[in-house]
Order: C-alpha cells, then sequence, then structure tokens
C-alpha cells in the first residue's frame, strides 16, 4: 500500500490524523490482526514498558487527565517515544484487546505531516534485526489529501460559555452545524452529560507548560477546568477570559493585569499578560473545534473531513470599545493563522470579520426564525406577535441581553421588503439606542456569595478574608484551601442561580454541601465540633423574593460608596431611562428579548417589564418566541446559542437577506462632566445635547492633581453613567483639554504630558467587576457594600428551620 | 415624454398630505388631543418629518437627472467636453488636467436667452456630512497615524496639522495654512457673472493646482467669511450651471422636451485617493470622491446612471455599490441595473489595440480567452459593477471622442475603415455574436455601429437617445418610487390616516369619550399600573380554550380558518371581559363597550394580518401552521387588553373634550383626502409597476 510515495506497513491499522488539529484522541482502535493470537503477552509486555516510565511527569497527566474510560481493564499509559507527544494504552474488553491512541498535533512529530509514528510493546523504536511489528501506527496526513470542507466558522465568545457554528460553503442556514467540542483532558467525559457540548465553558486551566516557548502548552476548558483549580490552586487560571480583551495603550500600561504561567506540571518563568492567556485560551477553543470536526467522537481511525475556515466571523458585545474589538480580531487573525490550513489558492481569501455585535445578532436570529416559520406571505402577522400592531412593516426590537460579565442592551429598528416573486426578503437593521453596564450574571453570583460568606460568619463566626493576597490571621489556613473554598463558594452562587431559576424558586444549602464547604475552611473553625453545628440552626435557604429584594437594594442612588459605580438594580433604573428617552421620539420597542442566560432568573423579566412599562407578553426569552412544537435541538442553551446561530443568519440567511445600516451620526445623551449627588450621580455642566451632531470636540478644565469623570444621561436631570475620567498628574498646573465625544459611549484625547484619559464602560471601570474567583475578593469593593445589601432581609434567607 | 398627467398625479397626493397636515393643526380637537397624549404628539412629530424631505417639499417638475459615474482616467471630462461644448468654452470642464477636485458639477438646461442662463451656484456640504466622512473610519486612522489633529465644533470642523508627522518633505510642498478651519456654507454661493467667467477662479476651484501655481488666498467671499482653494475642495459637494444643450437637443429625434428635462451631473471620479497637494486634509479629500457620488445616490438625486468604462478597462463601480450598502443596506441598490446604462468609451480601442484586437481576430485567442466583448463587456465590467454577481444594465452603449480619434487620422475615415468588421461581430458566428446576444444588446448594437460612425454623432448621440428611450420606458416608475414610496409620502399618508381614525369616526367625530369611559368601567378588574395582571387574567381565561378554537390537525378547516379562529378569539376576550364584569356595569356602558370592542376587533384583525394570510388549513397545514396559529392567538388576547387598557384618552376620563360641526367637518375633508390620495397614490404604483 502506498500513499503518499511512502511505504507503509500492511500488518498494522493507521490512525490517520492531520497536524494542527488539537489533542487528538482515537479509543478503542483495533491492534494489527496478526498480533491478535498474542495477546496475552502483548498486555504484559505493554505493562512492563509501562513499569519503565513510571518516573515520566507527561505520561502522568496523561493518566489523569486524558478523556479516555478509566474503568476499563487496561495497562498503563505508554509514551511512543520520550521526544514525542504520542501516547497509548492497551484495554481489554469482551476478551478483545484494543487501544487508546493520543497524540497532541502542535508539538513534535504529530505536527508534521508526512510523519508514521509505530507504536510498539518492545523496545519502542528499537533497532534490533528482529524488530517485532507494530501495534498500530499513526500516520500525521496533508491536509490537502483529507475531504475537505470549506465553510465559515461563526464565533460567539463569551466570559462563561462560548459557541461555535461551522457552515459549509453553500450549506442552507439550517443545515450549519453547531460544533459540539469534545473536551480531551477530561476523564469524567462520559458522565458529563450534553449540557456542556454545544456550548463550551470558557473557563481555562493551565495543565502543562514547558520553559520552551515554541511548545504548545495543554490547557483545560469547561467544567474540568473548574474541577481542577480546586486541587491545583496555584495554578495559571481563568475565569471569565473575556473580560480580559482590552487593548491598554502605553499611557495605561500600569494597570495591565498580569498572571504568572504555571501549570500542574511545568511553568514558564515571569509574569505574563493576562491577554497572552486569553490567546491561548482561544488557541484552545480552535483546538477542540477543529478535533470535534475531524474526529467528533474522539473514535474516528481517519478524519471525518477537515474544515477547511475560511472565514471566521465573529460577534462582539456592545461594551467593546472599537480598540477591543480589532484587538480580539488581531487575537482571532493570530490564533487562525497559526492553527488553520488552507489551498494555496484560497490562503490570500481567508479573513476573519467582525459580523455585528451580540444583541444584533439576537435580533437576526429573532427575525430569521420567525420569518421563515411565518413565511414572506405572512409577515403582518408576524410582525403582530412582535408587537408591531400597526401592520406596517417595521419592528423594533430592544435585545435585552444579560450575560455573566456585561449586559449589552440594543434598540434595534428592523424594515424589510418582500420580493413577491422568490418570496426572499430584505431585512435592515438600524441600532437606534444601545445601554452598555458592566454588571450582569456575575454580579449575582457576588451577592450570593456574600449571602454564603454572611451566613459563615453568623453561624460560625468566621471573620476571615479570602482574598488570595491577604495573609491569613492562621497560618495552617493555606491559599490552596482558601483557593477551594472561593471556588465552592463560586460553584455555591452558581447552585443557587439555578435553583431559584427552577420551578421551585429557591435554592438551599444541604447539610453535605455545607460540611463540604466547611472542610475547606477548617482551619479558621474550632476543632471538630462545627461539625454539630451543621444540623443546628440557622439554616441558609435562598428564594427568589429574597434575592429580588438584594438586587432591589443594590443601586448606585442608594450608595454613594461605590464611587460611582451601579449596582445591578441600575441596570433597571436605566432602562426605565431608556424607555423615557425612546418615547419622547416615538420610538418605544415593540417587544423586548431576553438573552444571556442571566434572564433564567424568571424574575429578571418582571423587573423589566415594569422598568419598560411594559406588559409581558410583550417581553420574551427566546424559547418564547415561537411556540414550543416549532423548537429546534439544542434550545436548552438557546439563550447562549442564538448569537452564533444569528450571526450566521446574519450573513448566510438564504432567502432572508440582511444588512446592517449605520448608526445615525447623531447624539442620543446629554454628555457633560459628573458630580456626585445624593441620589447617585448626576450631570454637572452639560457639554453635548440629544440631537448634535456626532463627534464632538469639547473642552474640559482638569486642576492639579485632581480627576474629572464625563458622563451621559439620558435626561439632562437624569441618572448619570461615567464614559471616562480624566486624570491630571501634575500637582501644580491646571489644564484645559480638548476631547472628541465621537459618539454616547466614546471618548478620545490626543496624547498629553499630563493629562490621562481613561474610558469607563458603565457599570464598571474596571475589567474585573464580580470576578472574585479569580481574586478571592468577596465583597471587597467597598468591604461591606454587599453585606449591607443582604443584610435587611436577614429573617427570610438565614432560616430557623432547614 | 412623461405624460403630465403622472407628475400631476404625483404632485396631487403630495399636495394632499401637506394640506393635510397643515389642515389638522388648525383643528381645535386635535391640538387639544396632541397637547394631552405625548404618544399622539410624537407620531404626528414623525408624520411631519416627511414633509421636510426634499422631494416632498418641491413639487415633481418631472425633471430627470443623469449621473455620469466612471473611474478617473477613462475619459469622462473629454466625453462632456464634446457634449456640451459650450461648458468647455466658459471653463467649467477641464480637459488637461486629471487631478480635478472632488465635487459634483450639475448641469441643466437653459435658453440661451434666458437671463438663469448664466447663473452658477456652489453649494456646500452640511455639516454632518462634512463629520460624517472626517469621523469615517480609515480617514480616523490615517489622520491619528499622521497626527493631523481634527476639532469637531457645533457648526465647523477644525483640522490642524501643525504638528503632523508627514514627510518633511512633503510639508515643505504645503502652502496653506496648517489649520485649517472647515464651516460650511448655510446657503448656496451664487458666483458673480464675473466670477463666473474668471479662469482663475474657475480653475482654483475645479482643479488641484500644482503648488508652484497655486492661489492660496482667499478666491470666495460667503456671508462675511472668506474661503481659500483647500477649504473649497473639503466643503463644496456642488457646483450647479446651465447650458443651452446645443448639441444633444441635436441628437434628440424629435424628443426635445423631454432632453430639457434632463440634469446632467458629472460626478468626481471613482477611486481617486489622497494626494500630497491636499495638504492637512489629504486624508479627508482621499476618500471625498465616492462619497459624492454615494450622496447622491443616497438622496435619490440620480435618476439615471450612465457609467462610463473605458474600453478594456475595469470597471470600479462595486466599490460604490459595496459601499451603499454596509452604509445604508441592500435595498439601496435594489432595481438600480434597471435605470443604469453602460457607456463603454473608446471604441477605437477594438481596432488600435493589439491585445484587444487578437480577441477576434485570432480564432485561437478567442478559443482561449473568450471574444473582444466577452473580456472587455463581461469580465472587465459587468462581472465587477456588483458585488452580487454579473450585472445586467438596461442599455450598453459604445461610444467615442472625436479628439481622440482624430490622433489615428479622420474620424470619419477611422469609422468607415472598421466599419464593415464591426458589423461582421453582429453576424451570426461573427467573432462577439453570441456575447451580444447573451447581453441583449444584438440588435442595438448594429444601430449603435451607424450612430457611431458618424462624426455629429460618435455614439455620444445614440447614448441620449438611448436615455431618452429609457426615460420614456422607466420614468414614470422612477418618479412614482422617487416621490411615492422611496419618501415614504404614500407610508406617511396612511399613517396619519391611521392615526386619524384612532380618534375620529370616518364622519369626523370623536370616538374616545364614551368609549374611554366604557372601557375604562369594563376593565376594572386590570391594573394599568401593574401590566403583569394582563397575563394573569389571560392565562388563567384564554389560554386553556385556545387550542379548542384553531382547528385540530383532522378537523376541515375552510381557507379562511385564520380568521376565523381570530373571531372567535375575540368573542371569547369579549365574554371573558363581561364575565369579569360581573353584571356590576350598566347595560348602556356595555354596549358602547361592545361596539368599540367590535370595531376594534375588525381594525386589529386587519392590521395585525389575519385578514391576509396564506396558511395551509388543517388537515393539510403543513407542519407548524396550527401551532403558529395557536401561538398568535395566545399572544393577542393579550395586546387585545393592553390595547384596551392603554387605549389612548384625549384627557383623564376623556369627557373633557368638546367638538364643534366645523371641527367635525374639517376632519371629515382631511379625512377624505387622504383616502383619496392614498388611493391615487397605489394605482400610480399599480399601474408603474412600483411596490408600494
Amino acid at each position: 500500500m502506498k500513499r503518499n510515495g511512502t511505504t507503509v506497513d500492511s500488518h498494522c491499522y493507521h490512525w490517520i490524523v492531520l497536524p494542527n488539529t488539537g489533542i487528538q484522541i482515537c479509543r478503542n482502535f483495533p491492534i494489527a490482526t496478526a498480533l491478535v493470537q498474542e495477546a496475552e503477552k502483548l498486555f504484559e509486555s505493554a505493562s512492563k514498558l509501562a513499569g519503565k516510565q513510571t518516573e515520566n511527569e507527561v505520561l502522568r497527566l496523561i493518566d489523569e487527565h486524558i478523556a479516555c474510560n478509566r474503568d476499563l481493564e487496561a495497562t498503563p499509559w505508554i509514551q511512543a517515544d520520550p521526544n514525542e507527544f504520542v501516547f497509548y494504552r492497551l484495554t481489554r474488553a469482551g476478551g478483545e484487546l484494543q487501544l487508546d491512541l493520543v497524540i497532541d498535533t502542535l508539538n513534535g512529530a504529530g505536527a508534521q505531516a508526512g510523519n508514521r509514528i509505530p507504536l510498539r510493546v518492545e523496545g519502542g523504536r528499537g533497532l534490533s534485526w528482529k524488530r517485532p511489528d507494530p501495534l498500530a501506527e499513526i500516520y500525521v496526513e496533508h491536509h490537502e489529501n483529507a475531504r475537505n470542507e470549506i465553510g465559515s466558522l461563526i464565533v460567539d465568545f463569551g466570559n462563561t460559555g462560548s459557541a461555535f457554528v461551522f457552515s459549509r460553503d453553500g450549506a442552507g442556514p439550517l443545515q450549519a452545524r453547531i460544533v459540539e467540542a469534545n473536551n480531551p483532558f477530561d476523564p469524567d467525559y462520559r458522565s458529563r452529560g450534553g449540557h456542556e457540548a454545544n456550548v463550551l465553558r470558557s473557563n481555562m486551566i493551565v495543565l502543562r507548560v514547558s520553559p520552551n516557548e515554541h511548545e504548545t502548552p495543554w490547557l483545560v476548558l469547561g467544567e474540568r477546568a473548574e474541577e481542577l483549580i480546586r486541587r491545583h490552586p496555584l495554578t495559571s487560571y481563568l475565569y471569565a477570559p473575556k473580560k480580559y480583551v482590552r487593548e491598554w495603550p502605553d499611557r495605561l500600561r500600569a494597570p495591565e493585569p498580569t498572571m504568572k504561567f504555571r501549570g500542574v506540571a511545568g511553568q514558564r518563568v515571569g509574569l505574563h499578560p493576562m491577554l497572552h492567556f486569553v490567546r491561548r485560551t482561544l488557541d484552545q477553543m480552535f483546538q477542540h473545534v477543529l478535533a470535534s470536526l475531524t474526529n467528533p467522537q474522539f473514535t474516528s481511525d481517519a478524519p471525518d473531513f477537515y474544515p477547511q475556515i475560511q472565514r471566521v466571523m465573529l460577534t462582539y458585545p456592545l461594551t467593546w470599545r472599537e480598540v477591543d474589538r480589532q484587538l480580539f480580531r488581531e487575537l482571532v487573525t493570530e490564533t487562525s493563522q497559526r492553527l488553520l490550513a488552507h489551498e494555496d489558492a484560497r490562503r490570500d481569501q481567508f479573513e476573519v470579520e467582525l459580523i455585528c455585535s451580540e444583541p444584533v445578532a439576537v435580533a437576526a436570529y429573532v427575525l430569521w426564525e420567525t420569518i421563515f416559520h411565518f413565511e414572506a406571505e405572512n409577515l403582518a402577522l408576524a410582525a403582530s406577535t412582535l408587537g408591531n400592531t400597526a401592520g406596517t412593516p417595521e419592528l423594533r426590537l430592544l435585545v435585552l441581553d444579560i450575560g455573566g460579565g456585561s449586559t449589552d442592551v440594543a434598540c434595534v429598528d428592523i424594515g424589510w421588503t418582500v420580493k413577491h416573486e422568490d418570496g426572499s426578503v430584505d431585512v435592515s437593521f438600524q441600532m437606534i439606542e444601545s445601554m452598555r453596564f458592566n454588571r450582569a450574571g456575575d454580579r449575582i453570583s457576588h451577592i450570593l456569595a456574600t449571602a454564603v460568606c454572611e451566613f459563615l460568619r453568623e453561624k460560625y463566626g468566621i471573620e476571615e478574608s479570602l482574598d488570595f493576597l491577604a495573609e491569613s490571621s492562621e497560618p495552617s489556613f493555606t491559599l490552596t484551601q482558601k483557593r477551594n473554598a472561593v471556588s465552592m463558594i463560586s460553584r455555591l452562587a452558581e447552585a443557587a442561580k439555578r435553583g431559584i431559576a427552577s420551578d421551585d424558586r429557591s435554592w438551599r444549602l444541604e447539610a453535605a454541601e455545607e460540611e463540604e464547604l466547611l472542610a475547606c475552611l477548617s482551619p479558621l473553625l474550632d476543632g471538630d465540633t462545627w461539625k454539630e453545628k451543621v444540623a443546628q440552626r440557622p439554616f441558609l435557604e435562598i428564594s427568589e423574593s429574597a434575592l429580588r429584594q438584594w438586587l432591589t437594594k443594590d443601586t448606585q442612588s442608594l450608595s454613594l460608596e461605590t464611587n460611582g459605580e451601579p449596582g445591578f438594580q441600575d441596570i433597571f433604573v436605566y432602562l426605565g431611562e431608556l424607555r423615557r428617552s425612546l418615547a419622547a421620539k416615538a420610538r418605544e420597542p415593540h417587544m423586548v428579548i431576553l438573552s444571556g442566560r442571566t434572564t433564567r432568573l424568571g424574575f429578571l423579566k418582571d423587573l423589566a417589564a415594569r422598568a419598560l412599562k411594559l406588559p409581558m407578553h410583550r417581553l420574551r426569552t427566546l424559547a418564547e418566541i415561537l411556540p414550543d412544537g416549532l423548537r429546534r435541538n439544542g434550545q436548552q442553551n438557546l439563550d447562549k446559542l442564538a448569537v452564533v446561530f444569528g450571526a450566521q443568519r446574519f450573513r448566510f440567511g438564504d432567502h432572508i437577506r440582511f444588512s446592517a445600516l449605520p448608526e445615525e451620526a447623531i447624539f442620543n445623551r446629554y454628555i457633560g462632566t459628573v458630580r456626585e449627588s445624593r441620589t447617585g450621580l448626576r450631570l454637572n455642566k452639560i457639554l453635548i445635547r440629544p440631537g448634535d451632531s456626532s463627534p464632538m470636540s469639547i473642552k474640559v478644565q482638569v486642576e492639579p492633581a485632581r480627576d474629572v469623570r464625563i458622563g451621559h444621561a439620558f435626561r439632562e436631570s437624569g441618572s448619570a453613567q461615567v464614559i471616562a475620567n480624566l486624570s491630571n498628574t501634575s500637582h501644580n498646573e491646571s489644564f484645559e483639554v480638548e476631547l472628541d465625544v465621537l459618539d454616547d459611549f466614546s471618548v478620545r484625547m490626543s496624547n498629553h504630558e499630563h493629562v490621562i484619559l481613561s474610558e469607563w464602560v458603565p457599570g464598571g471601570n474596571d475589567i474585573i467587576v464580580d470576578n472574585f474567583n479569580d481574586t478571592g475578593r468577596i465583597d471587597c469593593e467597598p468591604k461591606g457594600l454587599l453585606a449591607g445589601v443582604v443584610e435587611g432581609n436577614r429573617g427570610e434567607w438565614m432560616r430557623e428551620e432547614r | 415624454m412623461i405624460p403630465n398627467e403622472t407628475i400631476q398625479s404625483i404632485n396631487d397626493v403630495r399636495e394632499a398630505f401637506l394640506a393635510a397636515l397643515d389642515g389638522i393643526r388648525d383643528v381645535p380637537s386635535f391640538a387639544t388631543l396632541t397637547s394631552t397624549s405625548q404618544d399622539l404628539s410624537a407620531d404626528f412629530a414623525r408624520i411631519g418629518e416627511t414633509a421636510r424631505k426634499p422631494n416632498v417639499q418641491k413639487p415633481c417638475t418631472g425633471e430627470m437627472t443623469c449621473a455620469i459615474i466612471g473611474s478617473s482616467g477613462h475619459g469622462k471630462t473629454t466625453i462632456l467636453d464634446e457634449m456640451f461644448p459650450h461648458l468647455s468654452e466658459r471653463g467649467w470642464l477641464e480637459t488637461d488636467v486629471t487631478d480635478t477636485t472632488s465635487q459634483a458639477l450639475r448641469v441643466r438646461w437653459a435658453d440661451p436667452g434666458d437671463p438663469r442662463a448664466d447663473e452658477v451656484s456652489v453649494s456646500s456640504w452640511s455639516i454632518e456630512q462634512l463629520k460624517q466622512l472626517m469621523n469615517h473610519e480609515t480617514v480616523r486612522e490615517q489622520n491619528d497615524k499622521d497626527a493631523i489633529e481634527v476639532t469637531y465644533l457645533e457648526n465647523a470642523v477644525i483640522v490642524d496639522g501643525t504638528n503632523t508627522t508627514l514627510d518633511p518633505k512633503d510639508l515643505a510642498e504645503w502652502r496653506y495654512p496648517r489649520r485649517v478651519e472647515l464651516e460650511p456654507f448655510a446657503q448656496p454661493y451664487q458666483v458673480p457673472s464675473d466670477k463666473a467667467r474668471d479662469q482663475r477662479f474657475i480653475r482654483s476651484l475645479t482643479v488641484k493646482e500644482q503648488s508652484a501655481v497655486m492661489e492660496t488666498g482667499p478666491i470666495l467671499e460667503h456671508m462675511g467669511r472668506p474661503y481659500d482653494a483647500l477649504q473649497l475642495r473639503a466643503l463644496v459637494g456642488e457646483v450647479a450651471l446651465r447650458d443651452s444643450y446645443d448639441r444633444i437637443l441635436g441628437w434628440a429625434d424629435g424628443d426635445e422636451d423631454q432632453v430639457r428635462k434632463l440634469s446632467f451631473v458629472d460626478t468626481p471620479g471613482l477611486g481617486v485617493g489622497s494626494v500630497v497637494k491636499d495638504e492637512a486634509l489629504r486624508h479627508f479629500l482621499g476618500k471625498k470622491s465616492n462619497q459624492i457620488a454615494l450622496e447622491l445616490l443616497r438622496n435619490d438625486e440620480l435618476d439615471i446612471v450612465l457609467h462610463l468604462v473605458l474600453c478594456g478597462q475595469k470597471s470600479q463601480f462595486d466599490t460604490l455599490w459595496t459601499e451603499i450598502e454596509r452604509e445604508w443596506g441592500r435595498a439601496e441598490m435594489e432595481g438600480i441595473a434597471g435605470r443604469l446604462i453602460l457607456a463603454i468609451n473608446g471604441m477605437n480601442i477594438y481596432f488600435t489595440n493589439p491585445d484587444v484586437r487578437a480577441k477576434y481576430t485570432d480564432p485561437a485567442t478567442t478559443e482561449r480567452e473568450g471574444d473582444h466583448f466577452a473580456a472587455t463587456l463581461e469580465d472587465n465590467i459587468l462581472q465587477r459593477m456588483s458585488p452580487r454577481g454579473q450585472m445586467r444594465p438596461a442599455r450598453i452603449c459604445f461610444l467615442d471622442s472625436k479628439n481622440i480619434v482624430d490622433a489615428f487620422g479622420d474620424y470619419a475615415e477611422f469609422y468607415g475603415r472598421h466599419r464593415k468588421t464591426m458589423e461582421a461581430w453582429s453576424e451570426p458566428g461573427g467573432p462577439g455574436h453570441d456575447t451580444l446576444q447573451r447581453l441583449g444588446c444584438l440588435e442595438s448594437f448594429r444601430d449603435n455601429i451607424d450612430a457611431l460612425s458618424d462624426p455629429e454623432d460618435r455614439g455620444q448621440g445614440y447614448l441620449i437617445r438611448q436615455t431618452l428611450d429609457l426615460v420614456a420606458e422607466e420614468g414614470e416608475a422612477i418618479l412614482v418610487r422617487k416621490h411615492l414610496v422611496r419618501t415614504g409620502l404614500l407610508k406617511q399618508i396612511g399613517a396619519l390616516h391611521e392615526l386619524l381614525s384612532r380618534f375620529y369616526d370616518t364622519e369626523g367625530r370623536l370616538n374616545t369619550a364614551a368609549a374611554n369611559e366604557a372601557l375604562a368601567q369594563c376593565l376594572s378588574f386590570l391594573d394599568k399600573n401593574d401590566l403583569a395582571t394582563i397575563e394573569r387574567f389571560a392565562e388563567s381565561e384564554f389560554d386553556p380554550y385556545i387550542d379548542g378554537i384553531v382547528p385540530a390537525e383532522d378537523d376541515d378547516a375552510g381557507d379562511d380558518w385564520v380568521p376565523v379562529a381570530f373571531g372567535r378569539t375575540s368573542e371569547l376576550v369579549k365574554q371573558a371581559i363581561v364575565d369579569a364584569g360581573g353584571g356590576k356595569i350598566p347595560q348602556a356602558i356595555w354596549t358602547e363597550f361592545c361596539r368599540v370592542f367590535d370595531r376594534q376587533c375588525e381594525q386589529w384583525a386587519r392590521r395585525w394580518g389575519y385578514h391576509d394570510t396564506d396558511l395551509a388549513p388543517p388537515p393539510d397545514c403543513a407542519v407548524g401552521t396550527r401551532d403558529l396559529v395557536v401561538h398568535c392567538l395566545k399572544v393577542h388576547t393579550r395586546e387585545i387588553l393592553f390595547q384596551l387598557l392603554t387605549r389612548e384618552s384625549s384627557s383623564d376620563g376623556g369627557t373633557s373634550l368638546t367638538q364643534d360641526e366645523d371641527d367635525r367637518a374639517q376632519i371629515a375633508a382631511i379625512l377624505r383626502s387622504l383616502e383619496t390620495a392614498k388611493t391615487a397614490g397605489q394605482r400610480a404604483c399599480t399601474t408603474h409597476g412600483v411596490d408600494a
């Protein structure tokens, strides 16, 4: 048998892989037929060979983390060559001997097309004259020899989860496939369930990193990463990677966050910008995508096909500035260049495109599905169910996207024309208003975590800070335990959200969970007496009503201690302001679409309805847009998948064609300097008014060693949100600086020797607001603020009975 | 010639709308309504915005604008020079330079004896247009890169190159101030007659002169403000003047009246980039040429597009197309092909360029690369004009310039020599025949040869006749679409009618007071301040029953199953409201409530699309249509309650509004006039195949 001019051994089977497709696994691969008769001997030899490699650190990682069935009778893992990342083991099931194979296609032999890697149990690649037959052989095939499917990859990169769609060129919108990512480093893959399959959890931990900069590290994503960080607290870990996508200009380089680069095994010296880890995370995600498409179940003995990705299309949150979007595009471009293979003729055509913002993608999804089901002839009926009762071919959708890290609100004006001759529909989108907020589901987790801490304080007297950087009053309370405690609290907060979102509408801390949490905190507790206390009052039970009361109190206007940073409830305060602004322009939304996983909390719909003064049927979650009978697969994560499907349909909508119109070049807000008032932030000096043509240059005086905040508000006397801060570093000179205000959210300034401009995103000027997972800082901004929020209705959630 | 009746009917519709807007403001009851209802006031204001659109403000005159769009260096000015020799004589067409300024030149007809014949007016861009282009991503990036600072004031933009990091050698060439203030004209500048003949002035306005001869001082003063040539390059959007059309009238072939109603807009060359001579404005001006054409297209000022491409060269029209779609959506370019004439300039190139000639003289080349038309027309132009695939323009014309052809010998002699060759191309089996046939211009090509060979016509006259032909064919539809549809006029007439119908009946009587009172009493079980009460009521009173209202999969339903289901649902809602009232409401109130409810439901059924649905009925219905209808009905039960609960009231309780007979009569007249206008507008659309 010949392949590409190379003679290959005809006595064993070949597992064919493609370079740069991540960690590839082939489970249950047959051994060479000639060797079947020697099963016992082989198993014994393999075990012996493995015995010689017990000190191998990489093998230990494979053994512990690789996604192969641990319940099978198997030899220990064997490294085919000490210099290569190729591993195998023999398994025995039903009297049959098989192989589990692993190869890293980014490092070593797996990265080079044309390589043949024989897997032998005797002498590895020994040179004896009586060379034993290999059990199997891995062949690294050239990309062009695989069946190439040319297409586009649509990416929704999220803080909590990310989703990918591969759309083959020429395929219809419904034929696009959601990538069900396989996690190669997850030994519990069989019990993981489907919920993680189509939305990949974005958090990342470094499994293995070598000092060699040219070697691609092994990273673990998903739930498994969360589990590992509890066991390896000092390892580099990213909880919400998207929050770190931020362009740091030179003038603001100092506060750019960094992290050590340490794996469960291995490390690299020094501190590395967080952005570096975001890049690595994106790399890993792309590897997952390529691995999952070429080898969907990790059981393929040859690539099903190679996705020749011609176009990568990205969605982005509204909270990102233009520079952040471009940075994201560059990151993905770099990843694509590293990992994706193209035919020569198509290489130049490859592009990475920022296709639309996430809320626009959601609106496109809603429109596409609606038009598809109602068909072009019945669009008046369709529009009326979406709230346009005037019978005109237009719609204003307000997308309220409350995700993990940010809240995006976009009011999109949509118009359509139907071509009756072919039933096609041209749909135009124009964003007429938007709101961007750095508060979202993580804030709710943060409040819930605070409640857990308050509960621990009340019941067990635990006052200790869990801040990773704070020195513990009790030396035996190690960082590992602290990290474990924070992870556990984080998990409980997520469980609480799920419980409150369920039909039960509440969540309680079970005794076993309480014990598990206390075990992490045991050095802070007196002996073993705490175990008895678990069964005693008080008990923690958080109802929807209790949480709702907390959120209502989490507002800037009730507290000036937050330095102007709004709380969760301010989303709805500003939503009310947005409604007034739209009403004044007779552009109120016909329908509100709730997207983002945080909107699974049912009462948020009611809060939004009240803020927007709309009846409940004018607010829908994505699952409520169409009747149950018309829903398709994967609806359980629709609040996430709608973004990626919407982006795909935005571009490849078939007979439903979308185009985005630019926003009107006018300001919609009052913009000026900001001052504090008893009821929160207000505009002080108004410099720009709604209706003024954008952009506009304004002049602002900054006194020595002082800051001036620039903000916007819907009304002259309404609540203001900070969009930029000017800081005069000179202690004796005041300056009048000129700023270009490009739109309601963006401010620019030429470099100034003494005055520094930093842009803010409303809801938090820091990229890591409410990100206590990465810091352990629960209720520290400022300290005690959130404790005050949960304090008010203590009797309602600290129960006397379980 | 476009019939006067069409123009008249467009103007009738327009006038009816404007009169209704004016008239309604004077009706006391309506004034009271708007003063008490923010929603009504906002809706009315939005309808009123349409009246401010230029194509609504001014009457339709039947004038058709032909835009000449082409790339720089494709011979556009040379052709215009021969078509409008008087303009050349007056110095407004510069054929000896390629570096012209980015502005549109609009030419209208005037009788030589008309006092307006010598008028020239210069219009500037608005501050919004200026800011928009200055803030264009590319311009901003390039300015940042070169440290050219931009300040955006309310009525002006300042571009400051004082601290620029551009090459000092470039800077040494700069002649204008480094800080350029751009303040648009508040109104067009009428060029004084002496200046309109002053060649130095004209050149300063239209040509980017070499720095050595550049006029750097102010070249005009307008409203007390001086402007130099660099400022004008950025500010001026259009120069408008008149011409006697002597030459093109001679080509009109009996349609002189229509020719006089044509205006020609010479747009700046496509794909013109930035040049050093533009100094601090180089990046801005590098984008301005395309923007001019974009703005004209966007503002619906171009009725017929004459796209001029030099034979053998490639069209750059797709850059414009892509930009328009990106900026304004796909619908903007919808139907452009139907009003676009492709003018291939430089027919002589088929005979003078050896590479092109080989495509029809050498069978092997023809076989391998396609014939000369396939290469020059399809590959170079038609496939490149649109990002949506090959374009099929309404007409294709071949023309040439006498000045150019004379360089190869006498024009008449040159084409006399090649005429037979050209004729052979259109013969069956001849090279090019199949391509011409495929492009649908085989027949016209023969006429085109006649015109092209005539040194007095040169195909330019043929282009004018083709334009007139297209105007005759499409002109009415173009005007109807432009004035009634794209302005939103027809839509807003419907909206105004609808708005008035919410408050008045067809006789002009206020219908709000009694109705509101009845509704308020009958819906007292719902809380206007807690809209969640709607959801709760609907969940318990409607949802369990709707499934039974819609025919099941195995029922034999009629074609009207959807409106019937809506009718039954509205009865369900009415009955539920009656039941919730519990007999406490007086009969008179119920009667009024039922009257309003039934009338509203009739309107809703129409507006909400129930009357026009095309959903297959059970038992043949496609999968899901039944589910869809159940879904719609459930949503609409809630919507009915919401609409009734929040129905516009003329004032609190609705009892304070009174109406006299005059008031009623005025409203009735306005409603009738709007109805008539709407019908006339829709008829015009239907007659001319325009999608309303």
